[in-house]
């Protein structure tokens, strides 16, 4: 490969970080595409396996995990830890790859997604559930799904496909190719008999007809037949059972295959951090990681970047709980009624690129059911009016809100309403999240996010 | 108390932005002024009876499943003309505007009925239309600023029996060339504009209450008036945003 390009690639990083500017988590990637269009498959060649995981929801800490059993059992890999998901993410980190790094482990926007497979051509694809996400930005869900499948229907039979059983679309997808292996989650006390308000892919894929749901744990997902034809969910050949959901402590359940059982412990909260720990299980166990490694690889995994991550801002405990979607934001909300008491809530909407310029999926959030355990409730982003606006409707009296203009307000109305030792939950979009954390960054109270490993 | 009765048209398969939020706004604002209300949610193969309801809602979807609705909505037909021309409040939105209008032609030339109680017609354009929008609206001689947000493929021109909801300051309304957004006839109102529409334009909202009323009660309602500070603030972030000076 050119080494000019390599080198005036890799350079930007370092000038990005120290300008200030940023990370540099994507720019020099975007310089090397810019100046070798077909750097990527390039230097994905080079890789004697690439695991690909791609969703709506779970991705980064998915890959988190993956990560964290590879580096237990000894893999050195390459990976785009900072949630950098698109070309120029993926890029800078093959860019920055040591040469004894024989593995990939890359987490990928789901739009993003049918252009990358064909230049990275991975060994492993992870696809694990679609949700309605910015509709400005994505299109429709339907739109994706199509994708997905002129994607999957090109897939060489050598790429081992790992599936969502419980998503009747993916579900679908996965039965196209033969390579194909499903998880899914058994009946839990945790489901649902009933749909909830707004989901998604409730209609047959191959014959339109209404899907019939025994069961739902998360929007769409769940145990699901069509009433019409013979589509249903396929039997799963990495299953999660026995849940047992410990508020913001954790989760534990026991994953099996027809290999092994274990019981897998996360310090993640809620059952959407159960469904991650089980798709890193099944792809772990693809790979040949030990269940040992497993195991003890997910039992002490850290928070990815803003998804259940604690820090703390002067003695306060902020639990930052990243929620830019309904299905996100739901699990969030379900997951917080398992604690105790009431507590200090704050929600920050912004409308910028990357969260979606279209705030109407606040009105799908289910925010009724957590009204009566909000001890305080302060509103901030762009379009903090918009969440007022949510609340005041759900019959939350507007004189209880406190709307917060800027991140330095939020923080100090946040000081003068909860004592120390206390905690807020927060719930950023994810722009938000990043104007908190500098908000925070600035007092000390966290470090920059390219530093997250 | 009076009961306003709503139906909400397929809410399972025509939901996709946040149109729940409106729903809420009705209820709502009704509470607020002493009238309760029902919402009866009208799914594929119901039937809708025309004097059960004074006010009926439909929003957008998927184009598979606004496909699917469409086909439903063909045997419903009759029955919505004789509730359109008995005075009955229409809000549709986003796939709303089109299933309201004649019918739609996709981009591969298919062509979907739609019930025809606007005098509209669509057809599929090459892009998508996306972002803020902003109109000056008028509704009997009244006129407000509407805010709100699109996302339509479909290219909407009306004939002569309706008029525009609105003309478009910022963003590009029915289809992009003729400035004008939504469309009006009789009660019947039909939007592309989401957001969710009335929690930000409580004007809208209560113009549709109004007449709803009236259609229950047959009188002309006095509506007492709501402390809308809230809902202004959010209407004015929306217009600063999209680059309208008031």
């Amino acid at each position: 490969m050119s080494n000019i390009a390599l080198s005036l690639a890799k350079a930007s990083g370092w000038i990005s970080r120290t300008l200030g500017l940023g990370g540099g988590t994507t720019l020099p990637g975007m310089i090397l595409l810019k100046l070798r269009p077909h750097a990527l498959q390039e230097m994905a060649q080079e890789l004697e396996e690439i695991i690909v995981i791609s969703a709506t929801n779970g991705k980064t800490t998915t890959a988190r995990m993956v990560s964290h059993a590879a580096n237990e059992s000894e893999i050195s890999f390459v990976a785009n830890t900072s949630g950098a998901n698109l070309s120029s993410g993926i890029a800078t980190a093959l860019l920055q790859r040591n040469p004894d790094e024989k593995f990939g482990i890359f987490e990928v926007d789901e739009a993003a997604l049918p252009e990358l497979i064909p230049q990275l051509r991975p060994t492993v694809l992870v696809l694990m559930n679609l949700f309605r996400d910015q509709l400005d930005r994505y299109g429709e869900l339907e739109t994706t799904i199509q994708k997905w499948k002129e994607m999957i229907e090109s897939l060489p039979e050598t790429t081992k496909l790992i599936i969502n059983a419980d998503d009747p679309a993916l579900a679908y997808l996965g039965s196209l190719h033969q390579n194909v292996q499903f998880f899914g989650l058994e009946l839990t006390d945790y489901g649902s008999e009933t749909i909830p308000h707004a989901a998604d892919s409730l209609h047959c894929q191959k014959c339109d007809s209404p899907l019939i749901f025994q069961q739902v744990t998360i929007g769409h997902l769940g145990h699901w037949e069509c009433q019409n034809c013979e589509l249903r969910r396929p039997n799963p050949s990495f299953t999660g059972d026995k849940i047992n959901l410990k508020g913001l402590n954790g989760s534990e359940f026991i994953a099996a295959s027809k290999k092994d059982s274990l019981e897998i412990q996360i310090p993640l909260a809620g059952i959407h951090n159960v469904y991650n720990a089980l798709t890193a299980y099944a792809t772990c166990s693809t790979i040949d990681i030990s269940t040992r490694k497993i195991q003890k690889g997910l039992s002490t995994i850290s928070a990815a970047f803003g998804r259940n991550e604690i820090i703390n801002f002067d003695g306060i405990e902020l639990i930052i709980m990243l929620a830019k979607n309904p299905a996100g934001a739901n699990q969030n909300l379900k997951t917080l009624l398992l604690e105790e008491g009431n507590m200090h809530l704050a929600i920050l909407l912004n409308d910028r690129t990357a969260d979606g310029k279209d705030v109407s999926w606040i009105w799908d959030v289910d925010y009724e059911i957590i009204l009566d355990r909000i001890s305080s409730l302060t509103i901030s982003g762009d379009r903090a009016y918009d969440l007022a606006l949510r609340f005041h409707y759900s019959g939350f009296p507007a004189t209880s809100m406190h709307i917060a203009p800027s991140i330095q307000e939020l923080l100090e109305h946040l000081k003068s309403t909860i004592k120390i030792d206390g905690r807020a939950i927060v719930l950023p979009t994810y722009t938000s999240m990043l104007d908190l954390r500098a908000g925070l960054n600035k007092i000390g109270a966290t470090h920059s996010f390219w530093e997250e490993k | 108390m009076t009961e306003i009765r709503i139906c909400h048209l397929y809410p399972k398969e025509m939901n996709i932005y946040g149109d729940r939020g409106n729903i809420a706004v009705i209820q709502k604002r009704l509470e607020w002024r002493g009238y309760s209300s029902s919402i009866t949610p009208i799914s594929t193969g119901d039937d809708f009876t025309p004097t059960n309801f004074d006010l009926c809602y439909l929003g957008g979807g998927q184009d598979r499943d606004q496909m699917i609705v469409a086909y439903d909505l063909q045997k419903k037909s009759a029955a919505l003309h004789s509730a359109a021309k008995d005075g009955m409040v229409f809000l549709w939105v986003c796939g709303g505007i089109q299933l309201a209008g004649e019918g739609y032609t996709d981009s591969e030339g298919r062509r979907i009925p739609g019930v025809g109680i606007l005098d509209l017609d669509t057809s599929a354009g090459k892009s998508r239309l996306i972002g803020d929008l902003v109109l000056d609206a008028e509704l009997n001689g009244d006129t407000c600023k509407v805010v709100g947000y699109e996302n339509h493929a479909g290219r909407t021109f009306l004939g002569p029996d309706a008029t525009p909801l609105g003309s478009v300051l910022k963003g590009h309304g029915n289809n992009g060339i003729d400035r004008t957004e939504g469309a009006v006839q009789r009660r019947a109102i039909g939007t592309y504009m989401h957001g969710p529409i009335l929690p930000k334009n409580p004007w809208l909202a209560d113009k549709l209450l109004s007449w709803a009323i009236e259609h229950k009660t047959g009188k002309v309602p006095t509506l007492t008036p709501l402390d809308n500070s809230l809902e202004n603030l959010a209407q004015q972030v929306a217009i600063t945003r999209a680059g309208v000076k008031r």
